[in-house]
Formats: structure tokens, C-alpha cells, sequence
């Protein structure tokens, strides 16, 4: 690579504009096809994820050694949490904070009938459980990938709130004896449990969305002040409007993947507004040194060329190196199915794509057109002026 | 930069190499009693948050429509330390927010037990017991009889024998932390309600001379002499000596915490099972190794001998990062590493190559310009410094506002963020405190690595003849 490219990046502004506009109305398009599905981190709600093994898993006793927990180590807490209900039952203490007691519990699954076998309906168990809880409940049942080899479990099982409310910790007991009831011979470990008061959800929420309009402001605050000998202010918001660019495309990931939107989503959003200025930043930093070094009568749109065509090779290696980083985490944590590690990863790997576009491209191209803008409203200005005293003289 | 001398370079490498060994494996001796003793943290000592080792997160905080004084709110505080000591759990995090009334606790599993989570969170959060005891048991208390009309007689230890109780929590109205004026140590003052004077009244008769110990739930906080009949309600423990104030706070906390303030609630709690950790933690390492090795292949590839520079540099800034975050560093507090503090650590090896880039691409522009290759190296170095210098700003903002918040409630940032963030008290601290402080300590280490080090070792190889090739820095093959 060699110093002589001159490519004309600003001459192809249209071009960038009308990508940019397109992405965004697709993903708007699946915004309001797909809808966002907002964690219960923000909205609050509970959600209690069990495995099990199905019938398809053939358990030997030589399968599970050396594991921590054994299949009887497992009946025996199923058997205990069986026992725990039905001896508050004949205690009469509370059992949930529904303030429904153990005995009204057992009563209400009088009429179950078990059913043989560990393939688990989603739809059933929701009707009991929800029953059981006094909480409308969703079920859903799918195969886990992440998957050690001493263990057994290959299905999982998450019950979520259908309101969202939090639960106390007894849920997860009346769930499991819920479960004993219909499957008996479905046993349940308990993987994660999850419970958000909404109140808690809600001003998370807000700190949240303060932290970004925070940060932003901050960014702009800061390349204001650095680079006020070419248009501060100018390329300040030329750097925000290509920070919203990524923003957008970040979230129209999480959309299309459908991801919830939880404290990852926040993290990334954070990151790439730090790394896309960052990367607008070292050019608008070339642009400061040329115009130092060309001198003033050189039009804008030429200094930004000159400039972007100097740093080409920084701006596409390291944005390489921030991808390859990011790409390998994301890639593996899809092989190992890590779902919290996914949403994460994955849309940063977007927006680290997306980062190096508009900055290079994007921003650049809001400032030029801008500063052109300005310049030319100066240079009507004093056009003005001078047909005015033009005009006076021939007076 | 004036001239590096040639040894430098093995210097600043090997300074390098020792920490990221150190880093890695520790070093570890044995002590006198035969058990292992550390003397330099490595990877094995770092702390993982409970996304990777399993564990529990709960919020704890009254009833909504009660709001806790701060006073209150310390002696649930100590309350509920005591007990997670008593359950065998030392290794936990606490944070209260007087703001919003919460207290958050988090603590990790311990291998091997099949978990309950409801239990442990029911302990935490019941109602304490506090009790006065006549006589000293040598042992730990196992539990209360009480009558027919549920009162609670005796208390019985280990051993079986049987105390009788004297007072209970309920029956103190207020402890409190005040100095005798005669000889001026510290002691603690109790004030006893109507019913509970009357009782202590009678226990102290039984008891002249004799001890009445007070307890926590099964712990002995206190075993004062007693010296006069208190027939008033008023009672002072004193200890040979005076105690130091610290002494005296915690047990007056713990005497007002024992009737606890207000009934605790549970607001908001994630459990989350050991064995959907384990295999993320090794997912993570592997991504990172990669994507290591990935850079660096291309940096030497691209930008041959200051790349192979930017290589060890980048090895330099990941072991910093990771000795942060396990404490290696004696000043500095270990840190808790979740999984998106590890995607952190990597993503700042993947951004801290971009000061190698930045002045590696300077320099190559520079020979190729015609300057002398030690022209070219310092010019580069010169003229990068404040592209990367903003660079690693923007990077420090995002990393302080993310540590602020998502960090607990009485952390450096979050004091820093309070005039912004007034209004919205404390979130329950989240894996991505880990991922701020990653990124700071990335950048850190960035400043230290990536840039001086990296320009030390740069110049000082630049003096070995056999490096004086200008296709090394960038310059056009030249064969």
C-alpha cells in the first residue's frame, strides 16, 4: 500500500447517505414486524430455568461418576421439597407470598393426573404450574447446547411469569412439587432463577438511558474542545450523528436476532459510542494536523480527502483488529451456546462494523457538507456586502 | 526521544514476560504449618462472579411503604454479615444503599453441595434472635425451648446442658456506644424496656458475680461479668481495658440489630447453577487466546519488527488487565471478573493495538517519505501520541460511566456519577461493572505498554545493525 491513492471519498457523499438511510428503514421494518423484547431486567417479571433429562437420555450408573450431583442426589431433593410442602401442609405454614398455604397447594393438584414418562408438554406444565402458583405462567422446553460431559440433562425447561411481577424464592418450590405432580418421573435441577421487582426494573432502566445521553454529551463535550480549530462544535455533532448511526444499527441487531434487551445491550451501546468516536477522532485529528500543514485555502472537501486517504490504513487495520477480537468471542460462544455472551457479542461485532463505516465515511461527510454549508453562507454573506457597497459607490 | 541504548529492549521484554508469567501462575510456597501460602496472586486467586462459579444475588430491604433510618439500615447490615459468617460463607459482597433502603448481597456457591437457594435466602433473612443468656456456655447454642405459653426458658449448647434465658431482643429498647467519664474507656450502654428491667432485674440478682452472655442467633457476641443487681433498666458492659471503638459498634450494632428494625423483604434475587459457568470460562479463555494469536500474526505479518514490538506489548497490556483485576498488585483491592469483564480484557487487546497501529502506520509513512529509519521512528512516535491520547479518553469516559452505573452504590464512580444519577438509586450490580473496569485497566495498561514500552523497545532494537533494514518498518522491499 502506498501514499500515492487518492481516492475521492467525499465526491461519493450521496452514496453513503442513501446506504445509511436504507439499513435503517429495514431496520425499522423489522422493528415493527419483530417487534423488542425487553429483558426483565427493565421491565421486571421471574423466570426459573430447570434441566432435565428426556427419554431420549439412557442414564448408567458409570455415566455420572465423578460428576458433583448423581440422579439420586437429585431425587433425594426432589423427594425433600415433596416432603417440605406436604409437611407445611400439616404445619399450616405459608408456603409462597401468594399467602396461599401448602395445604391449599396440595388441594388445588388433587385432580392431576401423572403422566409417565420424562418428555415434558410446555403447554400442560403451564397449566398446572399457573394453577399451582395462582400465576399465569409460560413454559417453553428446548435443547441445551452447552452441555458438560458429566452431565446428563439435555433439555431445558423455563417457566416464566406471564405478568411481571416478582415472585419470592418459594415459587421455584411450588413449581418443582407442581412438576412432581404431573411428571413424577421428570426430575428438574434448578439452573437459574431470576426475580425483578418492576419498580427496580423501571429506574435501571432510566439510569440506563441517562448513562448513554451521559456519555454522549461527554463525547461531544470533548471533541468540541480538542478540535475547535476545525469546526469543534461541527465535528462534534458530525461524530454524535454517526454515533446514533451505530446505535440504531446495534439495536436493529438485537431485533433481528431477537435478543432481549438487557443490561448487554447497554454495555454494547456504551462500547461503541467510546470506539466509533475513537475512530473519528483519528481522523478529524489528521484533518487538524493538514490543515495546519495545507494551509487555509484548501477546501474542505479536499483536506477531508487528504486526510481520510493518509489514515486509510489505520482506520481498516485496526478496525480489523477490534473485529477479529470481537468476531472470536462471538463466534465461540454461539459453538458453546453462551447465550449471555452471545447477545453481547454478536451485536458488537455489528457495531464494530458499522463503527468503522461511519466514522470514516459517515461522519466525515455530515462535517464536510456542513462546514461547506458555512462557508458558503460566509461567502454569500460578504458577496452581499460587496454588490451593497458596489452599489453604493456607483450611486 | 533522545537515544535508547541497545539493552533496553531485553529489559523492558523480560519485565514483560515475568509479569505475564506471574500473572498467570502465581507463585506459591508453603508456610510453616505445611499449608500453601501465596505470595503473588495469579489467575487461580482471581475472583469470578457468580455468572461463571454459580451463586446467589439477593436485594434485601423493608416493606415498601417503611423507610429505614441509616441507622437502621447498618444494623441490619451487620445483622446479616454475621450470619453469612455463621452459614460458612466468607467469601461474599455486601452493599448498602441508604438512599433507596436495599441492601445487596451476593455470594458464590461452595463446590460440591447440592444447592438450595430458598433456604439460604430464608436464613438471611429471618427475623434475628437475640439473646440474653445466664451463664457462659462453652459451646455454640443449638436451640431455645420454649413453654407452653411459647415463651423462650432455656437455652441449650452443643453439650446439652441447659441455660436458662434472661432477656430476649425484643426486651431492649437501645444500645448505645458511650465513654466513662472517670477513666475514660469506651463502653456500651443498655437501656432495658419495662418488661425487660424487671427480668434483667431478676436475672442479675441470680447471676452476682456470675456471667450473662448475649448472643446472636447461635453466636456468642459477649460474656460481661455481672457485677451489681440492675434494678433500673439501665445496664453498662464494660471490658477489662476499655474496648476499642470498632469493638463497641459492632456489638451495640448488633445488640440494636437483633431486634431487627423492620421485617426484610426480598425485592429482587438471581440464582444461578455452578455447571452453566464452567464450560463459559473455558469458551472465554480459548476465544481469547485466539484472538491473540490472530492480531498478532497479523501485526508482525504487516508491519514486521514493530509489530513484533506491538506483540509483546499487547502481551504486556492483557497480563496488566488480568493482574488488575487478581489483585497481583499489592495496592490495589482484587476485582470480581464475570464473563463480560473477560469479553472486556479482549476487547481492549483488540483496541489497545491501535496505538501500535497508529504509530506503526506513522512510521511507515515516514520511511516512505524518505526520512532516516531513527527520523522516521521518532516522528512517528511524536506525531501519534495525540490521536491515541484522545482515542484512550474516549475509551476512559464509557468505561467510568459504565462503572458507575452498573457498580455498587458506594463505589468511587458511582459517588463520581451522583449528580447525575441522583434520582435513580442503586441497580443490583451487574456483570458489566466487571466490563467497565476491564476497560480501564485495558487503557492503563495501553498508556503504560502500548505506548512507552512499546517506544523503548522500538528504539532500542532500531541500534542493532542487523534491524537497520528499512523494510522492517514499513519501507518498500527493497530486495
Amino acid at each position: 500500500m502506498n501514499i500515492k491513492k487518492n481516492i475521492d471519498f467525499m465526491g461519493k457523499r450521496k452514496i453513503y447517505w442513501i446506504i445509511s438511510l436504507s439499513i435503517i428503514v429495514v431496520g425499522i421494518l423489522f422493528n415493527l414486524i419483530f417487534g423488542a423484547k425487553l429483558d426483565i431486567k427493565f421491565t421486571g417479571g421471574s423466570m426459573f430455568k430447570y434441566s432435565y433429562a428426556d427419554d431420549s437420555v439412557v442414564v448408567t450408573s458409570t455415566d455420572v461418576s465423578g460428576s458433583d450431583v448423581t440422579p439420586t442426589d437429585l431425587e433425594s431433593v426432589v423427594a425433600g421439597i415433596v416432603d417440605e410442602i406436604e409437611a407445611e401442609a400439616v404445619s399450616g405454614a405459608d408456603v409462597s407470598a401468594a399467602d396461599v398455604s401448602a395445604t391449599d397447594i396440595i388441594a388445588l393438584l388433587a385432580d392431576v393426573v401423572p403422566v409417565e414418562g420424562k418428555n415434558v408438554d410446555p403447554d400442560a406444565a403451564a397449566k398446572v404450574i399457573s394453577k399451582a402458583l395462582g400465576e399465569e405462567v409460560t413454559v417453553s422446553v428446548n435443547t441445551r447446547l452447552n452441555i458438560d460431559a458429566n452431565e446428563t440433562d439435555n433439555k431445558n425447561l423455563v417457566v416464566s411469569l406471564a405478568e411481571n411481577k416478582a415472585v419470592d424464592q418459594n415459587a421455584n418450590t411450588i413449581i418443582t412439587y407442581a412438576m412432581s405432580r404431573l411428571y413424577p418421573d421428570v426430575e428438574l435441577s434448578l439452573k437459574e432463577s431470576n426475580s425483578v421487582d418492576p419498580t427496580m426494573g423501571k429506574e435501571f432502566f432510566w439510569k440506563c438511558v441517562i448513562a448513554v445521553i451521559l456519555a454522549s454529551v461527554f463525547m461531544v463535550l470533548y471533541v468540541a474542545l480538542r478540535f475547535k480549530k476545525v469546526g469543534g462544535w461541527t465535528a462534534g455533532v458530525s461524530g454524535i450523528i454517526a454515533i446514533l448511526h451505530d446505535c440504531l444499527i446495534v439495536y436493529f441487531t438485537f431485533v433481528i436476532f431477537r435478543y432481549p434487551i438487557d443490561d448487554n445491550f447497554i454495555a454494547v451501546i456504551l462500547a461503541i459510542i467510546g470506539y466509533s468516536l475513537n475512530s473519528t477522532i483519528v481522523i478529524f485529528d489528521r484533518i487538524r494536523e493538514n490543515r495546519r500543514l495545507l494551509g487555509p485555502k484548501v477546501s474542505v472537501a479536499e483536506l477531508a480527502n487528504v486526510s481520510m486517504n493518509e489514515t486509510l490504513g489505520r482506520t481498516i487495520n485496526t478496525n480489523l483488529c477490534v473485529f477479529v477480537a470481537i468476531a472470536v468471542v462471538a463466534i465461540v460462544s454461539v459453538i458453546f451456546g453462551l447465550n449471555s455472551i452471545m447477545s453481547f457479542a454478536v451485536p458488537m461485532m455489528f457495531g464494530t462494523v458499522s463503527g468503522c463505516y461511519s466514522s470514516l465515511l459517515i461522519s466525515n461527510s455530515i462535517w464536510v457538507t456542513w462546514q461547506e454549508a458555512i462557508a458558503k453562507k460566509e461567502a454569500d454573506k460578504k458577496a452581499e456586502k460587496k454588490a451593497a457597497e458596489k452599489a453604493k459607490k456607483s450611486k | 526521544m533522545k537515544r535508547v541504548g541497545k539493552p533496553w529492549f531485553f529489559v523492558v521484554a523480560l519485565v514483560i514476560f515475568a509479569l505475564a508469567y506471574f500473572t498467570f501462575f502465581g507463585a506459591y510456597g508453603v508456610d510453616e504449618e505445611g499449608n500453601e501460602k501465596t505470595f503473588v496472586r495469579g489467575v487461580k486467586d482471581i475472583r469470578w462472579g457468580t455468572d461463571i462459579q454459580g451463586g446467589v444475588s439477593v436485594t434485601f430491604g423493608p416493606k415498601s411503604d417503611v423507610d429505614a433510618t441509616d441507622l437502621q439500615m447498618s444494623a441490619v447490615k451487620a445483622t446479616l454479615e454475621s450470619r453469612l459468617v455463621n452459614s460458612g460463607v466468607t467469601d461474599y459482597e455486601l452493599f448498602t444503599d441508604n438512599a433507596s433502603d436495599r441492601i445487596m448481597i451476593s455470594f458464590p456457591w461452595k463446590d460440591g453441595q447440592v444447592q438450595d437457594p430458598k433456604a439460604t435466602i430464608d436464613e438471611l433473612s429471618a427475623t434475628a434472635q437475640l439473646m440474653f443468656v445466664e451463664g457462659a456456655p462453652e459451646t455454640y447454642l443449638v436451640g431455645y425451648h420454649t413453654d407452653d405459653n411459647g415463651d423462650i426458658t432455656y437455652a441449650e449448647d452443643a453439650n446439652g446442658n441447659l441455660f436458662p434465658v434472661a432477656v430476649e431482643g425484643k426486651h431492649v429498647d437501645k444500645a448505645e456506644v458511650m465513654t466513662n467519664q472517670q477513666n475514660g474507656q469506651i463502653i456500651v450502654s443498655l437501656d432495658f424496656t419495662k418488661e425487660g428491667a424487671q427480668l434483667f432485674a431478676e436475672a442479675t440478682q441470680r447471676q452476682l458475680n456470675n456471667y450473662i452472655s448475649i448472643w446472636m442467633d447461635s453466636t456468642m457476641i459477649s460474656c460481661p461479668v455481672v457485677n451489681d443487681v440492675i434494678s433500673e433498666g439501665k445496664a453498662t458492659i464494660t471490658k477489662p481495658g476499655g474496648f476499642d471503638a470498632d469493638e463497641a459498634s459492632t456489638l451495640v450494632n448488633n445488640i440494636n440489630g437483633g431486634a431487627l428494625p423492620f421485617t426484610l423483604e426480598t425485592k429482587d434475587y438471581d440464582v444461578v447453577d455452578p455447571t452453566l459457568g464452567k464450560s463459559s470460562l473455558k469458551a472465554m479463555a480459548i476465544a481469547g487466546i485466539i484472538a491473540f494469536a490472530l492480531i498478532c500474526l497479523f501485526m508482525i505479518f504487516y508491519y514486521r519488527l514493530p509489530g513484533f514490538v506491538a506483540c509483546i506489548a499487547l502481551l504486556g497490556q492483557a497480563a496488566g488487565s488480568l493482574a488488575m483485576v487478581s489483585g497481583l498488585f499489592p495496592i490495589f483491592n482484587s476485582f470480581t471478573l464475570t464473563l463480560p469483564g473477560i469479553a472486556g480484557i479482549i476487547l481492549s487487546v483488540g483496541m489497545g493495538v491501535d496505538a501500535n497501529i497508529i504509530t506503526n502506520e506513522r512510521i511507515r509513512e515516514e520511511i516512505r517519505k524518505g526520512k532516516t529509519i531513527d527520523g522516521a521512528i521518532d516522528s512517528g512516535n511524536e506525531n501519534s501520541f495525540s490521536s491515541i491520547f484522545d482515542g484512550n479518553i474516549t475509551v476512559i469516559i464509557v468505561a467510568v460511566i459504565l462503572m458507575g452505573v452498573f457498580g455498587p452504590p458506594d463505589s468511587l464512580w458511582n459517588k463520581l456519577l451522583t449528580p447525575f444519577l441522583w434520582m435513580f438509586p442503586a441497580a443490583t450490580t451487574g456483570a458489566i461493572y466487571s466490563f467497565g473496569y476491564t476497560l480501564l485497566a485495558g487503557v492503563i495498561f495501553n498508556f503504560l505498554m502500548g505506548v512507552t514500552a512499546s517506544r523503548i523497545m522500538l528504539k532500542s532494537l532500531s541500534r542493532f545493525n542487523i534491524f537497520r533494514k528499512r523494510w522492517l518498518y514499513g519501507g518498500a522491499d527493497e530486495k
